[in-house]
Parts: structure tokens; C-alpha cells; sequence
């Protein structure tokens, strides 16, 4: 029965597989090079973590979600989070650097654990506004510009503490002086033709391929002609030990507990920046799409994933809006086309793993040049200049990315969202009409000195006043404790909230006031002014 | 819309040919700085008079082989070994000359001599001879080299240990940069600069002219050091500390450790502020207290050295631990915005409020 | 399965007592750099298969094919010279990031990798064993 059912459907499920391969194809040819780009210029991890990030973080971002449009993946932020953390733990791409970095993965997948478990911590995610992750992901697109100045000139970087924007101008004046002009030649022609491909509509997909193709054909070029041991270009190098899956044991030891305890403040900044860009891409998703997805969902499959992958040799993985328009767009259903990207990267890399190993480090550094670049997007910071709120919480929140480490950003992120609702909230909307206080907006211990300073003004004036708390939101016990208070001073009427037709007398009576004092000024300004002549 | 898109396109031209143009130029920058880079390298090296006296004094010429006239002279034995090429020799001498004159004041083309070393320091204070004394090669009236004097040959062949301070095996390139960072307050070279490896062929030679041996250990490496066992335990004080600098070291170093200039030369540098080193760096009494003594005593006051107890030695280092310094990158920004709202407020503001006191009040002790 | 700690090739033992690895420690850091160092000496294919092509089938498979532990050594104290052949100095860990793109017919690994700071800190280890100094001959002189 279940298999004539079964071969009912297929008609119908056929086209539909088609569709999603097509997609799932795009998807995982506009994911590896990223991948690769994401482990070996800014997490310091050999490519392959990011291959995994592409196959095993995708698909289970997207098997424990169960909504439509979710996907997950290899993540910029997070990847350069990685190497700015572990830095001046160990060199990087070395073995004890590895297993530091799944140390730190784990441990934020359990920090990210804590916000699916603990659901008032995971709601304080909402209060990060787009103000906030913009101003985040702007400085962290300058960052990645700088980060890879040193890979674009085949320099290595200083393996200590370093905060790309402070050095970014002796990275630029290095490149200039002392790169590898070979290097350089490849990232040019990489940035150029991928520049070029983005403006042609039907390649605007595959612009970073083609980019990192025609980088690596000159490679190979120079190669053959000048001789590898003479350019010195980094290449990816040799994937033949990448398979099905790579197991690996994250460093836990009792040696290794100092470095571990002194990665713990990292691991805390890079489960906050995947879930501060997963709330926000769902967000994001939801309302371009005029549907709803529960963003507890998308942080429930980041947590559990990030706790999975480590043990996968894996980056972790946060949800991407491009990723999720993209598959949108073309009609893709996440599932399938995540399911079937991960199968063709996984081939991919099984059958072209030597095709992989050539391509130049260089071409990887432009394409993190690019993707840096395209963080920085007019159209989605250009809203939050209309506002003066928005715009103070904006540049402080792309301000502290640029003079305080990721950390320090965060920290400044998570302040400004907290402080910013609450400068909302405890400036509630308060207007005078006569001698009628009207208050919309919350009447709590914030708000009070703010409505105050307004009630006393207003009793000098008037000598008696009428509060109006209809459209008041919320009153906590201080503000009724205030409010008996204010009417035991016996100058205080409330307006009745039950009988509409007080409140419009009221209003009436109000405006009539208004209107008889205006006209008596007048009167006074036209006595004044024919007094003149 | 079909007109839209028409004129939309001699835009996007424009805009590409305009991103294109801006890349062709740096790549050009990037030719011209190059070429200059190579010219300098081929270029003859003016050396400052300390490098000339001390060069020669080693009998560095571009040979086939190398035969140290200090080996000779202090064991009697002839060491051959291979020698150096032109080139080598150049970078030996563009090395002597940065550790003597790291910022160019004595070149003739200035910082560009140097690599740009000036790039990489804050202020015109730093140089590398102010710890590493005699460029980096201290000897005694007998000739030998003197324990605990930085010497530079010294480190090279004791180079890629574990630092505890950084957490990674240190090659020698990373040691210079540390330099850069910690005791210049600076920021960081490219270890792949000429600046690194200039600096990297001069140690080795010096190691070589001295005939010390990879991994050995050597009494001129670092610095002496005067840990709390060498005193007699009744505490660091940094009080006391304070009014031993004021009498030995202030008239040198200035009543706030913030060092001599005079006419753009600096006569003593700065021991704290923000021309001084930085929290990270071992001569930080917070970091490593037993360091800082060690060169105090050794070296300091000038003059007078030696004279100064080890317990006063260690107070002096601890009160100037006390002073504003720069942090140091593992601090960490929000540290460093402190330390310089610190560095530039509370200087001025002692000073005032000790010039208003000083009517009034005598330090106890003076 | 991937674990960070240095893995114990064969011979390591020998080796470590024969060239007094352990003047430097026990175990440490240092101690450690120098065993991933001997690992990616003799062992190339496996330990440092990333930067290389060649298996052990192949006849000239690891840096021991080629070079002896005290050639290294020599190798290092005779290093960062004026060769004229590419008419610029070349430094110890260009020579080995070379060797890795050549004989080995593999990549250039990056200047601080372990694959080629631990060759390095191998080399100082045993150029110590042998009290080498800086410019220090073969032939004895």
C-alpha cells in the first residue's frame, strides 16, 4: 500500500527534486570557495573545516529546523571571531590551534545551548535591533578588508595580538613595500573578474567562482612558467585526507586549562555573534517573505550544531540571509536543497580535491575582500540615518567593531540594545493640552522623572490637572504608588478611562481653553504691533 | 524601463572602470615601492660610528670565509667559518645600524635608511640601544661581554624557546616583534620585513664573531635579574621606591619618569607615560618584578653603577610600575583607553597639585 | 580521528636520546615542536601530508630521503645567505617551504606554520647536540 502511494506521488515529487537540484547545485558552488575562504584566511584552520562547515553545518542547521526557509552555514563573522580569538593562543594551522578551535566551538554551542534552555535569556536576543547587528556587520566587513591585506600579498601575519584596524595601515604600507608581487597579480585578477562577473545579471551568482577560477588559471600560469618554488604562492593544499567525515577530539586537558579559561570570554563573543546574526537573518527573512519563523527554532538548530561540529572538524555555522534569499529566490525548499548541496560539495571535494588543492591563497584573501565589502550595504544603513536613536545606537555599535576588539563589541552591542529599549520605554510620549496630561507609554520607576518634571509644570501653570493614563501600556507599582500620591494632593483629577464621553468633554473643554488663550495672545501681539506704527 | 537600463549601463562602466583604475594604480604603488626597496638593498651602507668602530673591530669584510678576530684574540684558536657575501655583509651593517640608530637621526636619507623603522614606534624617543647597550653587544673594560647586557648574539642562538608571556614558541623574528610592540610601545613590523631580518642577520653574526653555540646559554643573554630572594625580604615599598628615585634618578630621568629630550635628541628616556614601555613588556614590574631591579642595579644610575642596593633596586622598579604606562595589546583596548586617559591627566594634575603642596610640605626623609 | 597531541613516530625514543633531545626537557613545548619536527622529517606523507603529494611508495618521499638530521643542522647555521642563483638572502624557512613545493611536489606552506617552524626548531635542536655556531662547516673547520 505505502509503496503505491509512494509511486503516486513520485510524479509529483520528481519535478520538484529537479528544481531543488539545480538550486542545491548553485548553492554549494557559491559555498565553497566561501567555505575555504572562511577556514584558511580568517579562522587560521585548514580548509577542510570549512568544507565540513559546508556539508555537515548546513545540513544539520537545516534537518533541525523544521521551518521552509532556514539555512544555516559557514559564517564570516564567526570564522574571523576564530582567529582573532585563538591568535595568541597557538600558530595557527597547527595542530594544538586546532584543537583549541573546537574546544572553542564546543563551548559556544553550549553557550548558545543556555539561550534555547533558559527562554527569558534567549527573548533578550529580540532586543538586539537592526541598528545594532548593521553597525556590527559593517565594522566587521571593514575588519575583514584589513584582515586579509596581509593573505592578498602572500605575507603572513603577525602571530600575536593584533587588531587588524590598528595596523591596517603598516598591513597596506607592507603590502605595498614587501608583498609577494606574484601574490598580488592573482588577488587583482581574482577581485577584478569577480567584480566584473557581479555586474552581469545571469553570472551574479557565480561571480566569486569565476573569480577564484581565473586567479587560480594564472596561478597555474605563473606556475608553470616561473616555477612554484620561485613565486612562493600558498595554495590550498592537499585535501586527499578529506573524506566522508573527519573525526576530532576538541583539546581538553589538564594542561591546557589556562588557555582554555583565557578562551572563555571568546567563546561567549562567538555564541553571541551567531546568535545575534541568526535572530537577525531570521528576522530579516520574515518580513521579506510576509511569513513567520520562530528565530527560537533557528537558535535551538545553531546551538545543537555548534555542538555536534566540533566533533566533525567543522567551523560553526549561524543562518545566513544571503544563503536563505538566495535559495528563496530561486524557489528552492531548504531541506532538500540543503540535503543536496551538502551531497555535491561532499563529491566535489571526493572527485576534485586535486583541482581544489591549486587554487592560490591570494584568490581566497579577494574573495574575503569581497564578501567584507558587501557587508557594507548603503541601502540597508541609509533607514537608520532618518532617526536620531537609530543613528546614535548605529555608529556607536560600528564604532566599537572598529576601536574595541570583537569582544568589546559585543559587550558595546548588547549594552546599547538593553540601554536603547530602555531609553524607549522610560521616555514615554507626554503631552500638555490645557491642563490635561496625557501620558502614552509606561508609567513605571524610568519613566516617572520624565513625567514629573511635565505634572509639576503643568500644576504651576493650571493649578489643577487632569492625568490621562488611557493609552498608558503599563503602570508598576512605583508609578501607582505616585499616582495615589498625586491625587491625595487633591489638585489631580484622573480622566475616567470607562466613559469616552467624559474624556471627549474633557478634550473639548481642553481645546476650548487652547483656543480662547491663543486669541488672547493675539490679541496682545496685534495690540502690540499697531502700537508700533 | 528599456531606458533605464540603457543609461544604467555607461554607469556601471564607468563604475568598474573606476574600481579597475584604482587597482591598477596601487598595483603600480606597489612596483615603485619595490624597485625602491631592491635599490636600497643594493645601496652602499653609510654606518653610524658605533656600527663602523664595532664591525671592523669583528673584521667583517665579504669573504669566502669568516675568521673572528675576537676568538682569536680571547681563546687563541682560528675559527674559520663560512664567510659573507656582499650582500651579506650589507645586511649585517643595515642591521648594526638600525639596533644603534633605530629611528635614522644619524642617516643621511633619515627613517628610510632604517626601513621606516619610525613607522613602527611611537614617538621619536625609542631606540633599541636604550636595553640593548653598545648595539647589542656590551663588553667590559677586559673585553668580555658583559653578564645580563641584552646581548643580541646571545639571543639569537637561544632563540624558538617556549614565552610564557606570549604563549608561543618565540622565534627571533617574533622577539623583535615583541620588541616593537612591548618595549617600544610601538606597533609590529611584518616578520617578513627587512627590518625583522636585517636585525636577524646582524644577531647572528654577533653570535658568530663571538663564537656562541646554538641552544647554549650565555651570561650576556637578557638581562641580570634580582628576584625577592635577593634582598633582604622585608618587602617591596613603593614609597621608598619613590624616594629613591627621587634622589638617584630623577635629575636623569625627570621628577615623573618621563625622560630627558634636549633640542629633539633624547639624552634619558622615558621610564613611564606614553613614550615608555608597556605593561606587557618584561621591564614591567607587574609583569615580570624581577627584571627591571636586574638592569637597575646593572647598569643604572650612570656613573654610579653597581652602587644602588638590590632592595632598592627592586623598590625603584616597583614604583615605577605604579606610574600610567601604555597598556600592552593583552590588555586589551578598553585597559589601553584608560591607561591613556591616565597617562594624560594625571601627570599634569600631580604635578599641580605637588606645586601647590611644596610650600607647605617636606617629603619625610629628604 | 584527529587528536592535537604530537603523535610518537617510530624511532622518536632513539632519536631523542641519541641527539639529547632532552636537555631541552622531558616533555614541553619545546620538547613537543622538536618531536612534530622528527615526525615531519622522517615521515613526511603522514604527518605533513598537507604540503606534500608523495606516499610512502614513492622512492623520495620525506625530507630524510634527501637529508640527514646534522645536514639540517648545517642547513640552519649556514642559512639566511646571499644565494645566487635567486640573487636575493634566503632564509632557513624559505629553503624548507622550497623543498615542500619541489622534491616533495607538493605546496608552500605559510612562514609560521609547524610544518615548518618545527623542521626549524628540530635543526636548532640537534645544530645544539652538535654545538654548532653560526657559520659552522661541515668539514669541521
Amino acid at each position: 500500500m505505502s509503496s503505491l502511494a509512494f509511486l503516486r506521488a513520485l510524479p509529483g515529487v520528481l519535478p520538484a527534486l529537479r528544481g531543488n537540484l539545480l538550486i542545491g547545485l548553485t548553492l554549494a558552488v557559491v559555498t565553497l570557495p566561501q567555505a575555504i575562504a572562511f577556514s584558511t584566511t580568517l579562522a587560521g584552520l585548514p580548509p577542510h573545516f570549512g568544507i565540513y562547515a559546508a556539508i555537515w553545518g548546513v545540513l544539520f542547521t537545516a534537518l533541525l529546523n523544521p521551518s521552509r526557509v532556514f539555512s544555516g552555514g559557514p559564517n564570516t563573522t564567526m570564522s574571523a571571531a576564530i582567529g582573532v580569538i585563538l591568535l595568541p593562543v597557538a600558530p595557527q594551522f597547527g595542530a594544538d590551534y586546532i584543537g583549541y578551535a573546537m574546544t572553542l566551538i564546543l563551548i559556544a554551542g553550549m553557550i548558545q545551548m543556555l539561550f534555547v534552555i533558559i527562554r527569558p535569556l534567549g527573548r533578550m536576543l529580540d532586543l538586539i535591533n537592526e541598528p545594532i547587528i548593521n553597525g556590527l556587520i559593517c565594522g566587521i566587513g571593514l575588519f575583514l578588508i584589513f584582515k586579509s591585506l596581509t593573505g592578498f600579498a602572500g605575507l603572513p601575519i603577525n602571530t600575536q595580538v593584533e587588531w587588524p584596524l590598528w595596523i591596517a595601515w603598516q598591513s597596506f604600507m607592507a603590502v605595498l613595500e614587501i608583498g609577494n608581487l606574484y601574490a598580488i597579480e592573482i588577488g587583482l585578477i581574482t577581485l577584478i573578474t569577480s567584480l566584473v562577473a557581479r555586474q552581469i545579471r545571469a553570472l551574479r551568482n557565480w561571480a566569486i567562482l569565476i573569480g577564484v577560477a581565473a586567479g587560480t588559471a594564472y596561478s597555474e600560469y605563473l606556475n608553470a612558467t616561473v616555477g612554484l618554488q620561485n613565486t612562493m604562492i600558498e595554495q590550498i593544499a592537499n585535501l586527499s585526507s578529506v573524506g566522508f567525515v573527519l573525526p576530532s577530539l576538541p583539546l581538553f586537558n589538564q594542561e591546557a586549562m589556562s588557555d582554555i579559561i583565557s578562551i572563555l570570554p571568546g567563546a561567549v563573543t562567538l555564541a553571541l555573534l551567531g546568535l545575534f546574526q541568526t535572530v537577525a537573518a531570521m528576522r530579516r527573512m520574515n518580513r521579506k517573505i510576509g511569513s513567520y519563523t520562530d528565530s527560537r527554532k533557528g537558535i535551538f538548530a545553531d546551538a545543537v550544531s555548534n555542538c555536534l561540529l566540533p566533533f566533525l572538524s567543522s567551523l560553526p555555522t549561524c543562518a545566513s540571509f544571503n544563503r536563505m534569499w538566495l535559495v528563496y529566490s530561486l524557489g528552492g525548499q531548504s531541506r532538500w536543497t540543503s540535503a543536496i548541496s551538502a551531497l555535491i560539495l561532499l563529491l566535489m571535494v571526493l572527485f576534485l580535491a586535486p583541482l581544489i588543492a591549486i587554487i592560490p591563497m591570494p584568490a581566497m584573501a579577494a574573495v574575503i575582500m569581497l564578501l567584507g565589502a558587501n557587508m557594507i550595504n548603503w541601502e540597508d544603513i541609509k533607514p537608520h540615518f532618518r532617526n536620531r536613536g537609530e543613528t546614535v545606537v548605529f555608529l556607536a555599535s560600528f564604532l566599537s567593531v572598529v576601536f574595541l576588539d570583537l569582544f568589546g563589541a559585543v559587550v558595546v552591542g548588547s549594552v546599547l540594545a538593553i540601554g536603547y529599549s530602555k531609553w524607549e520605554q522610560a521616555h514615554p510620549k507626554i503631552s500638555l493640552r490645557g491642563n490635561v496630561l496625557k501620558i502614552r507609554g509606561n508609567v513605571y520607576y524610568a519613566s516617572l522623572p520624565v513625567i514629573e518634571s511635565m505634572y509639576h509644570t503643568a500644576i504651576e501653570r493650571e493649578g489643577s490637572v487632569v492625568i490621562d493614563f488611557s493609552e498608558c501600556y503599563y503602570i508598576d507599582q512605583e508609578g501607582i504608588r505616585w499616582l495615589a500620591a498625586a491625587k491625595a494632593g487633591q489638585k489631580v483629577a484622573f480622566a475616567d478611562r470607562r466613559k469616552s464621553d467624559d474624556r471627549r468633554e474633557l478634550e473639548r473643554r481642553a481645546a476650548a481653553d487652547q483656543k480662547r488663550k491663543s486669541g488672547r495672545r493675539r490679541g496682545r501681539t496685534d495690540r502690540r504691533q499697531r502700537s508700533q506704527f | 524601463m528599456e531606458a533605464k537600463s540603457v543609461s544604467a549601463v555607461p554607469a556601471k562602466l564607468m563604475k568598474i572602470a573606476l574600481i579597475v583604475g584604482a587597482l591598477c594604480g596601487l598595483y603600480l604603488m606597489a612596483l615603485s615601492s619595490h624597485a625602491e626597496r631592491d635599490q636600497l638593498r643594493k645601496a652602499s651602507v653609510d654606518l653610524t660610528p658605533n656600527c663602523k668602530a664595532k664591525l671592523e673591530g669583528y673584521g667583517l669584510v665579504a669573504a669566502e670565509h669568516y675568521r673572528s678576530p675576537y676568538v682569536q684574540a680571547v681563546n687563541g684558536v682560528d675559527s674559520t667559518v663560512r664567510g659573507y657575501s656582499e650582500q651579506d655583509v650589507r645586511s649585517i651593517q643595515r642591521g648594526c645600524n638600525i639596533v644603534d640608530d633605530l629611528q635614522g637621526q644619524l642617516a643621511k636619507r633619515g627613517a628610510r635608511e632604517r626601513w621606516n623603522a619610525d613607522r613602527f614606534v611611537r614617538g621619536t624617543y625609542t631606540t633599541c640601544i636604550h636595553c640593548h647597550q653598545s648595539g647589542g653587544d656590551k663588553h667590559d673594560t677586559a673585553g668580555k661581554p658583559v653578564s645580563g647586557s641584552n646581548n643580541l648574539g646571545a639571543s639569537w642562538v637561544m632563540a624558538d624557546m617556549y614565552d610564557r608571556f606570549s604563549g608561543l614558541i618565540m622565534s627571533h623574528e617574533l622577539r623583535q616583534m615583541q620588541c616593537y610592540i612591548n618595549a617600544s610601545n610601538g606597533f609590529k613590523p611584518n616578520s617578513a620585513d627587512d627590518l625583522i631580518r636585517d636585525v636577524t642577520a646582524y644577531s647572528r653574526f654577533l653570535s658568530a664573531a663571538l663564537d656562541q653555540k646554538m641552544g647554549q646559554r650565555y651570561a650576556e643573554q637578557g638581562l641580570d635579574e634580582i628576584p625577592f630572594s635577593a634582598t633582604r625580604r622585608r618587602g617591596d615599598d613603593y614609597v621608598r621606591g619613590a624616594h629613591v628615585y627621587r634622589e638617584k634618578c630623577a635629575n636623569c630621568h625627570g621628577p615623573q619618569a618621563l625622560g630627558m629630550v634636549v633640542q629633539g635628541k633624547v639624552l634619558y628616556p622615558a621610564l613611564a607615560g606614553p613614550q615608555s614601555f608597556t605593561m606587557d613588556s618584561r621591564m614591567y614590574f607587574g609583569t615580570l618584578n624581577s627584571l627591571m631591579p636586574g638592569f637597575i642595579c646593572r647598569n643604572m644610575p650612570l656613573g654610579a653603577e653597581g652602587s644602588l642596593d638590590n632592595q632598592d633596586c627592586r623598590d625603584i622598579a616597583y614604583y615605577l610600575g605604579t606610574l600610567p604606562r601604555p597598556a600592552g595589546d593583552r590588555q586589551g583596548p578598553l585597559v589601553a583607553a584608560w591607561q591613556q586617559v591616565m597617562m594624560g591627566v594625571m601627570p599634569p594634575l600631580t604635578r599641580y597639585a605637588e606645586s601647590l603642596g611644596r610650600n607647605h610640605t617636606e617629603h619625610p626623609g629628604d | 580521528m584527529f587528536r592535537s597531541q604530537v603523535s610518537n613516530a617510530p624511532g622518536w625514543p632513539q632519536f631523542r636520546a641519541a641527539y639529547g633531545v632532552d636537555s631541552f626537557g622531558g616533555d614541553g613545548y619545546f620538547t613537543r615542536a622538536v618531536q612534530n619536527g622528527y615526525n615531519l622529517f622522517y615521515f613526511t606523507p603522514d604527518y605533513g601530508k598537507r604540503f606534500t603529494r608523495k606516499t610512502a611508495a614513492d622512492a623520495v618521499h620525506s625530507c630524510s630521503s634527501c637529508h640527514t638530521a646534522e645536514a639540517l643542522a648545517y642547513g640552519l647555521v649556514n642559512s639566511d645567505r646571499f644565494d645566487a642563483g635567486l640573487d636575493r638572502r634566503v632564509s632557513f624557512e624559505e629553503r624548507v617551504m622550497r623543498c615542500y613545493a619541489g622534491p616533495m611536489d607538493g605546496f608552500i606552506p605559510t612562514l609560521y606554520d609547524p610544518a615548518v617552524r618545527d623542521i626549524r626548531v628540530l635543526a636548532r635542536a640537534v645544530a645544539h647536540h652538535l654545538r654548532l655556531s653560526e657559520g659552522a662547516r661541515t668539514d669541521g673547520s
